[in-house]
């Protein structure tokens, strides 16, 4: 694919961190969701772990850029995003899948995902063959001129995905992608995410644990808003050994944790 | 910009709204046809009238859209993207914008092509070019307010509470109160067909639509107080100019369209003149005319050219109105009416021969009818003749027959010198205004 | 008032289309009563009126999720039907009431023909197209009867511009009857038009 590339793109990048938050705070309505979270990403695939509750939500919506922080710092891709105005180029090179992929029900997969990529302000000309690219990348080809409203709900997660990757984003936030996809689709959808986090950062937010073993660089276990552990998948899998509740390694690693987190609180 | 915006023009509500205002408006436009049948500026004022339907139903439209990024739960996703709010809402609001005008204009367009062939000159498409910014500003105005308000009982509630306001503005102000220019409803119809919306009544169009475009732009472009301030000020800035700007009352409505009213003559002699509006006619019309112009010439000093009477200021909704215009020497006026039925005016010939040629000579209405339809007969060389007119069709003039054809009988008895002798003074009586004008036919005037 | 139903009455959001409604009407009878001497309001502003006070129902007639609905033990039919006839005696009554206030919309019987008919037309758009679009057609009738309200002329017309037709016009009270008992029966039976699970999550 060829398209036009702008000069910031291909300056070297001036960050260590493409994530780095210090102190974080974030409010979802009054409840302080997200308290005091200290987190530093680079590249590849991270997998944002928590229970139902834990912040994993407002934390993605706050990297999103969906709501300012309310306390602490936050930087994406070397910028401050607490200041508002900084925001804009950081956004043209963002992508996100909210919980809840919402979109105008009536526009078909392209016509969607052209708007979101004429939203993150691409180059009109890049447009449609990079629409096209994104939908293909999602396995949506034959259903790209389908509406929005007749797909099912993984043809729909995966439209939204499509959306996210439209515009090649450094920094890619999906929030629990894998709902609603068949087994095959999640085999294919991690190949996707390991490809994508070969030069960006990527965060899933799932409650997936072989999910996040399978595809991820890195872990991130989020408890009661604040960071619970990072590492390795094989870190979490080695905190499994010892004991924990679950299935697998993994699954018993995640529980073991939180449990000591929760006693620790 | 040109990609989404064609996206929003297929993929929202836009074509709907669209439909929706066609059906509406086309509806109005075509259930008062008989009224603008043939004539360019009457439909102009269908056409301006009906936007007290059309403006409420846009602002509702613009409500639907304007609450669809949270209805469908898109907030999230738009607020992460880099565009800033005024380019993020602008497509949608292009798109509602370019159906509203599109099918505010299709309507005229419709009525245009049914006129074609008759005056359609460019004056009388300036009120729909404004109401067509006014329903541009509607649609975005509600945009704004769905946007805020987002219960789905916004868009119902709005439309009707605009009509409610509308209505209910003009009978409490009943007749000369501004108050009553709140209603985009023309309550006086245009009593003469030159008549066309008046300057004032656009210019106060025009600063609701400026009013309504300026708070949707600035409620699409920020949401600070400072914006939402600015664009209240905006909308009272424009309803203020729709009250206070336009007079009420059909002066303040209507003016005279210098196009509509100038004279179009027919090729020929004797000449033959008719208002630009009533064009379309003039074949049919100057050989009626010549006709009668033909007949009136047995009398001594008769006029040599006929034109259509027309009135120097807008129409009083008084028949008494078409009787004080005094024609110029040598010039017969008439007045042409017609008949939705054939398009035609039926008789055109008939009352310009109607007491040889003095039936609209400045004098009011004469009170002698039968007399007067006694010399056409006479000088038409018929038996009698009929009139028609809008209101009564040949009712009227059908109730004089018995006494018309006895007339003309008596006064064919007559040695040929006498009558044509008594006919031109019944002529000559009616040009000077007397009122009792059988004498003169029966013999038994003073000499 | 029985749990269940004050339930069902939040999930339909019907306090703030009563709300609404009643807000709507109380604006036009403080108005009407404060600027005029005297109590009869004129049939075409009275026919707005009476569609502006219906409209807000409409929304009411979905819940947020018709596929959920579908699915409950409860016979929806009748309990549907007799949403619609509540719709109907919540607007005459609003109306109705505000005579005390000076502000007078017409005979009782006229006030509930014209709301019969008008809800009747709103169960029926729902039923056609949807609860969200249903107030669409309702208001644009009422507009272009207010607009060309002279009672009288041929049949059709009289049909046709049922709304502001005399108290005894039967061609009219016929109309609205046929418009109610269409509405309450389509709505009954059909509710709307389908909409797609995925459609139900995206469009709330």
């Amino acid at each position: 694919m060829v398209r036009a590339v702008s000069a910031d793109e291909v300056a070297p990048s001036r960050h260590a961190w493409p994530i780095e938050a210090a102190g974080l705070s974030v409010k979802a309505g009054r409840h302080l969701a997200v308290d005091g979270l200290d987190l530093r990403l680079g590249t590849g695939v991270h997998g944002l772990l928590g229970p139902n509750g834990a912040g994993k939500s407002t934390l993605m919506r706050a990297l999103a850029t969906v709501v300012r922080p309310h306390r602490g710092t936050l930087r994406l891709l070397g910028i401050d995003a607490t200041a508002g105005r900084a925001l804009r180029p950081v956004r043209a090179r963002l992508g996100y899948l909210p919980q809840q992929f919402g979109f105008y029900p009536r526009f078909t997969v392209r016509d969607a995902v052209e708007y979101m990529a004429w939203l993150r302000e691409m180059p009109s000309s890049a447009v449609p063959a990079a629409a096209q690219q994104a939908i293909d990348r999602v396995r949506l080809t034959d259903r790209a001129d389908a509406k929005l409203k007749s797909l099912s709900g993984g043809m729909l997660r995966r439209a939204g995905i499509a959306q996210a990757i439209v515009n090649e984003p450094d920094l890619l936030l999906l929030d629990e992608p894998t709902v609603g996809l068949d087994p095959e689709q999640r085999v294919e959808f991690r190949e996707l995410i390991r490809e994508l986090g070969a030069d960006s950062c990527v965060l899933v937010s799932t409650h997936l644990v072989e999910d996040v073993v399978a595809a991820c660089t890195d872990v991130v276990l989020m408890g009661d808003g604040s960071l619970v552990f990072q590492g390795v998948p094989a870190d979490l899998i080695r905190h499994g050994e010892t004991g924990g509740v679950g299935d697998s390694p993994a699954e018993r690693g995640y529980s073991v944790l939180l449990h000591r987190h929760r006693d620790a609180a | 910009m040109i990609r989404p915006l064609r996206t929003e023009l297929r993929r929202s509500n836009a074509p709907a709204v669209a439909v929706l205002l066609v059906v509406v408006g086309g509806l109005s436009a075509a259930s008062m046809y008989t009224f603008w049948q043939g004539q360019w500026l009457r439909l102009g004022y269908v056409h301006t009238t009906g936007m007290f339907i059309l403006m409420p139903l846009a602002l509702a439209g613009g409500a639907v859209l304007g609450r669809r990024d949270r209805r469908t739960r898109a907030e999230d996703l738009l607020l992460s993207t880099g565009r800033p709010r005024w380019q993020r809402a602008l497509p949608a609001m292009g798109a509602l914008g370019i159906a509203v005008a599109a099918a505010h204009l299709l309507v005229l367009a419709a009525g245009a092509a049914l006129l074609a062939g008759t005056y359609l000159g460019l004056r009388g498409a300036v009120a729909a070019l404004v109401d067509a910014l006014v329903l541009v500003g509607a649609a975005w105005t509600g945009m704004a307010a769905g946007r805020r308000w987002s219960a789905p009982v916004v868009p119902p509630l709005l439309a009707a509470a605009v009509l409610v306001v509308q209505v209910g503005a003009s009978e409490i102000a009943h007749g000369d109160d501004r108050l009553g220019n709140l209603s985009l409803m023309i309550s006086w119809p245009p009593d003469t067909v030159w008549e066309t919306t008046s300057s004032r009544l656009l210019l106060s169009h025009l600063a609701l639509g400026a009013g309504l475009l300026l708070t949707g732009v600035l409620l699409a472009a920020g949401a600070s107080v400072l914006w939402r301030a600015g664009a209240f000020a905006g909308l009272a800035a424009g309803v203020a100019g729709l009250v206070l700007i336009a007079n009420p009352g059909p002066s303040g409505i209507w003016q005279l369209d210098a196009g509509a009213y100038r004279y179009v003559c027919a090729d020929g002699t004797p000449q033959v003149c008719v208002t630009a509006v009533h064009a379309h006619l003039l074949p049919g019309v100057s050989a009626d005319a010549r006709r009668a112009l033909r007949a009136l010439a047995k009398l001594p000093g008769a006029p040599t050219r006929a034109v259509e009477l027309r009135l120097d200021t807008i129409g009083e909704n008084d028949s008494d109105q078409w009787f004080r215009p005094k024609p110029p020497p040598g010039t017969v006026q008439f007045q042409l009416e017609v008949d939705p039925g054939t398009g035609r005016d039926p008789d055109v010939a008939e009352s310009i021969v109607m007491g040889g040629g003095t039936r609209w000579s400045g004098c009011g209405h004469g009170s002698d009818d039968v007399a007067q339809a006694v010399a056409a007969a006479w000088l038409l060389d018929t038996d009698t003749v009929r009139l028609w007119d809008s209101w009564s069709g040949f009712d009227y003039a059908d109730r004089y027959q018995p006494e018309v054809r006895a007339g003309v009988q008596a006064l064919r008895a007559l040695p040929g010198a006498e009558q044509l002798h008594r006919v031109t003074a019944l002529r000559d009586a009616a040009a000077r205004c007397e009122q009792d004008l059988m004498p003169y036919l029966t013999g038994q005037a003073a000499p | 008032m029985t749990r269940g139903l004050r339930l069902y009455l939040r999930s339909r959001r019907v306090p703030v289309a009563v709300a609404g409604s009643a807000g709507a009407v109380a604006l036009v009878v403080a108005a009407w009563s404060s600027m005029m001497d005297r109590a009869g309001v004129p049939a075409g502003l009275a026919v707005l009126t009476t569609a502006m006070a219906a409209a807000p129902f409409g929304p009411t007639l979905a819940g947020p999720d018709p596929a959920l609905d579908r699915t409950a033990a409860l016979p929806w039919p009748p309990r549907r039907a007799a949403h619609l006839v509540a719709c109907c005696i919540v607007v005459a009554a609003l109306l109705l009431a505000a005579r005390p206030f000076g502000a007078d919309f017409g005979p009782v019987w006229v006030v509930l023909r014209n709301t019969a008919g008008l809800i009747g037309v709103i169960g029926l758009g729902a039923a056609v197209a949807g609860a969200r679009a249903a107030w669409q057609v309702p208001v644009a009738w009422a507009a272009l009867a207010a607009f060309m309200a002279a009672p009288g002329g041929p049949r059709w017309r009289h049909a046709a511009l049922w709304m502001v037709q005399e108290p005894g016009n039967r061609i009219a009270t016929v109309t609205a009857a046929t418009l109610l008992v269409a509405g309450v029966a389509a709505y009954a039976i059909r509710v709307g038009p389908q909409v797609a699970p995925v459609e139900a999550t995206m469009d709330q």
